[in-house]
C-alpha cells in the first residue's frame, strides 16, 4: 500500500520554511518526471492553461497538507498515459512527489509513492486509502487536511473553500475553539436530566386525591350519617364509647381513628393507634355487632310466636304429600298436557275418542243432494267417519281415561298443596316478624350503606392527612430536586457560555483580515469587514444550521455573496493570509500556494496584491527570514509580465520563474526556469549564488543615490 | 486598529529626505512631503499645494492629474536608473492643513485611482486622511507604514490563542462560580458537587470513544438518579 514516507532521516521537521526543489512524477498534468528549482522566496509559475501549473501547485499542496481538491477517481486518464492504474474498475494513484526542503544541510526527501503493484493482487484499493497523513511535519497531525489546505492555498476555482461559512469541511473554530466531546455529551443529556428531575418533582408533590375540600366534605357528611346509626347501636352496647365530642364539622381523621380504636377496645379487639387497618376493623366490628343483633332478634321473635310450630308442621305435611305425588308421577306436568291439542281451543284426544264413539251414527246419516264437486268431498268425509269402529273408539276412550284420570287428580291436588304451602309460609314469615327485629333489620341496612361511604371517605381523608402531615418533608425534597435541576442547568449554561467564541480571537481575526483587506480598493460600504459569530446574529439573520464558524459581513452588513468576483477574491486572499497568521502555531510550514490568484484583479489591485506578496516574502521577520515562501501561478501573459515587474526582489531575496512552454501527452510539460535578478544586483548573479550583503545597508546607499537623483532631476 | 507610536520609529528608516524642506518641490499642484524606500516599495507622500503656494491659482484637476502621473512615473524611472524595480506608490493627504481652492475632500483623486487607462498599473495611489488623530490604518503615515514594512509592522502581534480542552472549560466554570453561582446555597452546593462529578468523569480514560461517552453519561445520570432517590426518601420521611 502506498503511503507518505520520509526518507533520509528519522527526525521530524519542526517547521518547513522553504521548498528548495520539487520533483514530481505522473501527478495529474505532470506526465513523466520533472524537477523544478524552487529555491526562492517567490516562485512564479507562468504559462497557458493546461500546461501543468495548477498540477504543480496541487502536488505541493498534497505534500504539505495531505489534501487534494481533485479526488483521484474523477481523473483516471490524462492524455495518452494512464496516471492511475485501474484494477477491476478501481483506481490507484501511481505518482511521486519529492521535495528538498529548508537549508542544504537539512535535506529532506519526501515522497508519496505507491508500492509496486502486485500483478496477482485483485483486491480493489480505495483511492483515498492510498495517501496517508503527512505526518512528517510536527504539528501536522493537529489539523485536518481540508483546513490545513484552506490556510495555505488559494485556488481561484475553489475560492469558496477559504471561507468558514461556505466550506463543507472543518471550520477555524473547530480548531481554534474545539469543544471537548465531554461538553457535547453533557449538553446533549441536559434536557433529559432536567425532565427526569421535573418528573420526580411532580411525583413527589402529587396529591393523593384531586380535591381536598371534596374529600373533607365527603368525610364529614359520611360520619354525620353514621353518627345516628352508631347511637342506635350504642343503645344496645353501653360499653362502647360515646361518639367523639365535637361538632360534625370539626371531626377529623385522627379523632375518628382514636374513637375507632376505643370501639374496638370495648370489644376487646386491640389495635395500635394509627394502624392502617383501623377503618377496616371498625367497619367489621360495626357490621358484625349489628348482624348479631339481628340474629338474636330473629330467634326471639320465633319463640314469641305461638302458632309457629303448627304452621311449620303443616308445611312439613304438605311437603310430604307433594313428594309423594312427585314420586308417583315424576313427569306429572308433562303427562297431563301431553294429549292436549297444541291449539288451546281444540279438544284433547280423550274428547275426540268420546265424541267419535257417541256421534258416529248421526254424522253418517247426513243427506247429500246434487252432483256438485263439494258434495263429492263431503261424501268422502262421511265415508271416513263410517270407517270408524264405534266400539274401538269407546275402547280407546276408556284406556286413555284410565291413564289420565289419576294424573289429573294428582295434578289438581298438587296445585292445591302448593297454594296452601305459600299461604302457610306467609303465615310463618309473619310469625317470625317482630317490632325489634324490624328495627334492627333497618339498622343493618342503613349501616351497610353508611359504613361503606365512611370507609371510602375515611381512606381519602387518611391519605390526605398523611400527605398534609408530610408537607414539610415533601417541600424539602422538592427543593432538593429544584436545586439539582438548577445545578444541572447552571452548569450547562456556564459550559455554553464557555463554549462561545472568543471575542479576543474573533477580534484578532477581524483585525488581521482588515489589515490585509485595507490595502485593496473597495467601493463604499465594504470596508471594514466584520467577523461575526453566527450564534450572536439577530434571530432574523440566524441560519437554521448553527455551524461553529465565523462569518464575514461588509461594513453595510451584506454577506459576501453580494460582492463581485474581484472583491470576493480580494477578501479571500486577505482571509487566507489572516487565517494563516492566526493559526500560524498550528501550521508546520511557511508556504503559501496561490493558483491563478491575479485573474480577478484590476491593475491597481494587482499592484496592491503584489505589495502584499513582497511584504510576506521579502521582508525579514525576527529570525531574519521572510514570513513565507510564496508560489504563484498565472496564465495571463500581460499579467505575468506586470507581476514580474512588481515582484522583482530586493537585494538578498530571490524570485524564480518557471515558464511552461508546452505540454504533450507523451512528455507532459515543457518548461524553462529563470532566476529574477534582484534590484541593485548588477550584473545579475548566476543561479544559486549566495547573496550575502545586508539588504538594509544596501538600501541605505540606494536611498542616498536616489535622493540625489530626485534633487537633481525629478522636476 | 490603531498603532500609536512615533512615526520616526518606522518611517524614518525608509525615508529618503530628512525633512520636507530638503525636497526641491517645483510642481504646480503637488508638494512631495517625503519619499520612502523599503524592500517592499517606493512610496511618495504627497499633498496638494496650498492656495498660498499656488499664489491664488485655481486647482485644476485635469492638470493636477497629469502632473501627478508625470511625477510618479519619473520617480519610477529614476529608481530604475538606480536598479530599483519596485512598485511605486503615491500616498496623498486627503485633508491637508491648507487645501487649495476646489480641492474639496479630494474625491476626484479617488476617481483617478480607479482609472486604469490612466495609470496602467505603473503606480499605485492611496488617498488618506492626515495623522492628526493618530497613526492608523486610515491615515497617511499609517498607510505608509503598512505599505513599507513587513507584516509585523502593521498587524496585531498577539496571535496566541488559548487551547480549549477540558481543563480550559473547568477553569472557566471555576471562574464562573466566583462570579455567578446558581441561586441559593443548596443549588450552589449541588452545582459544585455536579461539577466535581463532571470533572472526574472527564478525566476518566477509556480506550473506546463510544464507551467513554456511555461511561461519561452514566456518571452524570447516576448523580441525578441518586439525588432523585434521596429526595423520594426524604419525602416519605425515611431520612431525617
Amino acid at each position: 500500500m502506498g503511503r507518505m514516507s520520509e526518507q533520509g532521516t528519522e527526525e521530524r521537521l519542526s517547521k518547513l520554511e522553504k521548498i528548495r526543489s520539487v520533483t514530481v512524477r505522473d501527478f495529474r498534468g505532470l506526465v513523466g518526471e520533472h524537477s523544478f528549482d524552487t529555491d526562492a522566496d517567490i516562485v512564479l509559475f507562468a504559462g497557458p492553461n493546461g500546461y501543468g501549473k495548477s498540477s504543480l501547485l496541487e502536488a505541493l499542496l498534497l505534500l504539505l497538507t495531505d489534501h487534494q481538491y481533485h479526488p483521484h477517481g474523477t481523473e483516471v486518464h490524462c492524455g495518452a498515459k494512464t496516471l492511475f492504474s485501474s484494477v477491476d474498475g478501481n483506481v490507484r494513484p501511481a505518482f511521486s512527489i519529492q521535495a528538498i526542503v529548508n537549508k542544504e544541510e537539512t535535506n529532506f526527501k519526501l515522497t508519496c509513492e505507491r508500492e509496486e503493484a502486485d500483478s496477482n493482487d485483485q483486491q480493489p484499493v480505495s483511492d483515498q486509502g492510498e495517501i496517508t497523513r503527512a505526518d512528517w511535519l510536527s504539528g501536522a497531525d493537529k489539523m485536518r487536511p481540508d483546513l490545513a489546505a484552506r490556510l495555505c492555498a488559494f485556488f481561484q476555482d475553489r475560492v469558496k473553500e477559504l471561507f468558514d461559512e461556505t466550506t463543507n469541511g472543518t471550520t477555524l473554530r473547530d480548531v481554534l475553539e474545539p469543544i471537548p466531546p465531554e461538553i457535547g455529551w453533557y449538553q446533549s443529556d441536559v434536557s433529559a436530566l432536567e425532565k427526569k428531575l421535573n418528573e420526580a418533582k411532580k411525583e413527589i408533590s402529587k396529591k393523593p386525591l384531586d380535591d381536598p375540600a371534596t374529600i373533607s366534605r365527603q368525610f364529614v357528611q359520611s360520619l354525620g350519617h353514621l353518627r345516628g346509626t352508631y347511637e342506635e347501636i350504642r343503645k344496645r352496647r353501653e360499653n362502647w364509647p360515646e361518639w367523639p365530642q365535637s361538632t360534625d364539622r370539626d371531626i377529623n381523621e385522627k379523632m375518628l381513628s382514636t374513637f375507632a380504636v376505643d370501639v374496638l377496645a370495648a370489644e376487646k379487639l386491640g389495635i395500635e393507634p394509627g394502624h392502617r387497618d383501623i377503618p377496616k376493623r371498625f367497619k367489621e366490628i360495626l357490621e358484625q355487632t349489628v348482624g348479631n343483633f339481628v340474629k338474636t332478634a330473629e330467634k326471639q321473635a320465633a319463640v314469641d310466636h305461638t302458632a309457629f310450630s303448627s304452621i311449620e308442621k303443616r308445611i312439613e305435611e304438605i311437603n310430604e304429600e307433594l313428594n309423594a305425588i312427585a314420586k308417583r308421577f315424576p313427569k306429572l306436568d308433562e303427562d297431563v298436557i301431553f294429549f292436549n291439542a297444541e291449539q288451546s281451543e281444540a279438544p284433547d284426544l280423550l274428547s275426540v275418542f268420546q265424541s267419535l264413539a257417541q256421534n258416529k251414527n248421526r254424522w253418517t246419516r247426513v243427506e247429500i243432494h246434487g252432483n256438485r264437486a263439494n258434495d263429492d268431498e263431503l261424501r268422502r268425509v262421511v265415508e271416513e267417519v263410517r270407517a270408524v269402529v264405534t266400539s274401538d273408539a269407546w275402547q280407546c276412550a276408556r284406556i286413555l281415561e284410565t291413564w289420565l284420570s289419576p294424573r289429573r287428580d294428582d295434578y289438581r291436588k298438587k296445585s292445591y298443596l302448593q297454594q296452601e304451602k305459600e299461604r302457610q309460609e306467609r303465615e310463618l314469615e309473619r310469625a317470625r316478624k317482630s317490632e325489634e327485629l324490624t328495627v334492627l333489620q333497618g339498622l343493618q341496612e342503613r349501616l351497610k350503606a353508611e359504613i361503606s361511604d365512611v370507609e371510602a371517605a375515611w381512606e381519602g381523608e387518611r391519605q390526605y392527612s398523611a400527605w398534609v402531615e408530610k408537607a414539610p418533608l415533601r417541600d424539602r425534597a422538592y427543593a432538593d430536586l429544584t436545586a439539582a435541576a438548577d445545578a444541572v442547568l447552571w452548569l450547562s449554561d456556564r459550559l455554553h457560555q464557555a463554549s462561545k467564541g472568543s471575542e479576543k480571537l474573533k477580534r484578532l481575526l477581524q483585525e488581521l483580515l482588515n489589515a490585509v483587506v485595507h490595502r485593496f480598493n473597495f467601493v463604499e460600504g465594504v470596508y471594514p469587514l466584520e467577523v461575526i459569530d453566527p450564534e450572536e446574529k439577530p434571530d432574523t439573520m440566524a441560519s437554521e444550521e448553527n455551524r461553529r464558524s465565523y462569518e464575514i459581513l461588509t461594513k453595510d452588513k451584506r454577506t459576501l455573496q453580494h460582492l463581485s468576483t474581484g472583491q470576493f477574491a480580494q477578501i479571500a486572499v486577505s482571509l487566507l493570509v489572516a487565517q494563516n497568521q492566526v493559526l500560524r502555531r498550528f501550521i508546520p510550514h511557511r508556504i503559501l500556494l496561490l493558483d491563478d490568484v491575479s485573474t480577478a484583479y484590476d491593475l491597481s489591485n494587482l499592484t496592491r496584491e503584489a505589495i502584499l506578496w513582497r511584504q510576506l516574502a521579502y521582508v525579514a521577520e525576527g529570525d531574519g527570514e521572510p514570513a513565507y515562501q510564496i508560489f504563484i501561478s498565472t496564465h495571463h501573459e500581460d499579467l505575468m509580465s506586470h507581476l514580474i515587474d512588481l515582484l522583482v526582489p530586493p537585494k538578498g531575496r530571490a524570485m524564480r520563474i518557471i515558464r511552461f512552454l508546452n505540454w504533450t501527452p507523451e512528455t507532459g510539460p515543457v518548461f524553462e526556469q529563470f532566476r529574477v535578478c534582484p534590484s541593485g544586483e548588477r550584473p545579475c548573479k548566476a543561479n544559486g549564488e549566495e547573496v550575502t550583503e545586508d539588504t538594509m545597508d544596501d538600501l541605505k546607499a540606494v536611498r542616498e543615490d536616489l535622493r540625489r537623483a530626485i534633487e537633481e532631476t525629478l522636476w | 486598529m490603531s498603532h500609536e507610536c512615533s512615526p520616526s520609529d518606522y518611517l524614518d528608516r525608509w525615508s529618503i529626505f530628512a525633512s520636507t524642506n530638503a525636497i526641491p518641490n517645483k510642481g504646480r499642484f503637488w508638494k512631495v512631503m517625503n519619499v520612502y524606500l523599503s524592500e517592499v516599495c517606493l512610496a511618495a507622500h504627497l499633498e496638494p499645494r496650498s492656495s498660498e503656494d499656488m499664489k491664488g491659482a485655481e486647482w485644476k484637476p485635469a492638470e493636477a492629474k497629469e502632473e501627478l502621473s508625470s511625477l510618479l512615473r519619473r520617480l519610477k524611472y529614476l529608481a530604475m536608473d538606480h536598479d530599483i524595480y519596485y512598485p511605486v506608490v503615491g500616498v496623498i493627504d486627503r485633508s491637508p492643513s491648507q487645501p487649495p481652492k476646489g480641492w474639496g475632500d479630494g474625491g476626484h483623486v479617488a476617481r483617478w485611482i480607479a482609472d486604469q487607462e490612466w495609470h496602467r498599473g505603473a503606480f499605485l495611489l492611496y488617498l488618506e486622511k492626515d495623522d492628526s488623530e493618530g497613526i492608523s490604518q486610515g491615515s497617511v503615515r499609517g498607510r505608509l507604514r503598512d505599505l513599507l514594512g513587513g507584516e509585523p509592522m502593521g498587524w496585531p502581534e498577539e496571535r496566541e490563542t488559548e487551547e480549549r480542552n477540558c481543563e480550559y472549560f473547568s477553569k472557566k466554570i471555576e471562574e464562573a462560580f466566583e462570579k455567578t453561582s446558581p441561586r441559593g446555597d443548596l443549588a450552589t452546593r449541588l452545582a459544585h458537587d455536579l461539577f466535581g462529578v463532571f470533572k472526574a468523569a472527564c478525566s476518566e480514560e477509556d480506550t473506546a470513544q463510544i464507551n467513554r461517552e456511555d461511561a461519561f453519561k452514566a456518571v452524570i445520570s447516576g448523580w441525578v438518579d441518586n439525588l432523585i432517590r434521596q429526595a423520594k426518601e426524604t419525602a416519605q420521611g425515611w431520612v431525617g
